[in-house]
């Protein structure tokens, strides 16, 4: 992948975009898709390959606690607004949240010991990883190293 | 199920991802982990221990 093609402008002159203040108008949005997508991919793309790591670590481990502990994976209910909120922290997960869809775990079990426990590490989990996405603009875009 | 340790491994997890999300590397990546690690677990406990009179 070239660095147009990841969203990256190579500056015209002396240092990196952050350096030389030129900035991107926008990110490719194939790269915050896979970033969305795929937890430390966007990073990893971008050659921040320790952060990468750190983050697919930090959202997997967050993901499989949050369904060891019996937590939902939420899908939007009609007449209950606070649903689509976790709904959209949780499809946050990216391919963790599908997957998990797809395989029949994270269901939840309200009657478990831990199933708030797990729907905070769920919901936590996926926003961590849209954050990751807005870094990956930010990185991409020439605004941070 | 040990509710500390659960919170001590969130408190874990989220510090991490902060530090590497807004420090660059090295010392102040550290110190961000130490701070937002401290502030939470013993911000929690403290918070626990002030709730307990309350019903």
């Amino acid at each position: 992948m070239t660095c147009r093609e990841a969203g990256l402008d190579k500056p015209s002159k002396g240092g990196t975009p952050a350096e030389t203040g030129e900035v991107a108008a926008a990110a490719s949005p194939f790269l915050l898709i896979v970033a969305w997508l795929v937890p430390g991919l966007g990073h990893l793309i971008l050659k921040r390959r320790l952060r990468a790591a750190v983050f697919a670590g930090v959202i997997v481990a967050a993901f499989l606690t949050g369904i060891a502990l019996h937590g939902e994976l939420a899908v939007p209910r009609p007449g209950a607004p606070f649903s689509w909120l976790a709904f959209a922290a949780c499809i946050g997960n990216g391919v963790l949240y599908f997957g998990g869809r797809l395989l029949d775990v994270g269901l939840g079990n309200p009657m478990a010991q831990g199933f708030s426990y797990g729907n905070t590490f769920l919901v936590t989990a996926g926003l961590m990883n849209l954050l990751t996405v807005l870094d990956v603009s930010d990185i991409a875009r020439g605004l941070k190293e | 199920m040990d509710h500390f340790v659960l919170m001590t491994w969130h408190a874990t997890l989220v510090s991490t991802f902060f530090a590497f999300l807004w420090r660059p590397a090295g010392k102040g990546r550290r110190r961000l982990f130490l701070k937002t690690f401290i502030i939470m677990v013993a911000g929690a406990v403290a918070l626990g221990w002030l709730m307990y009179p309350f019903p």
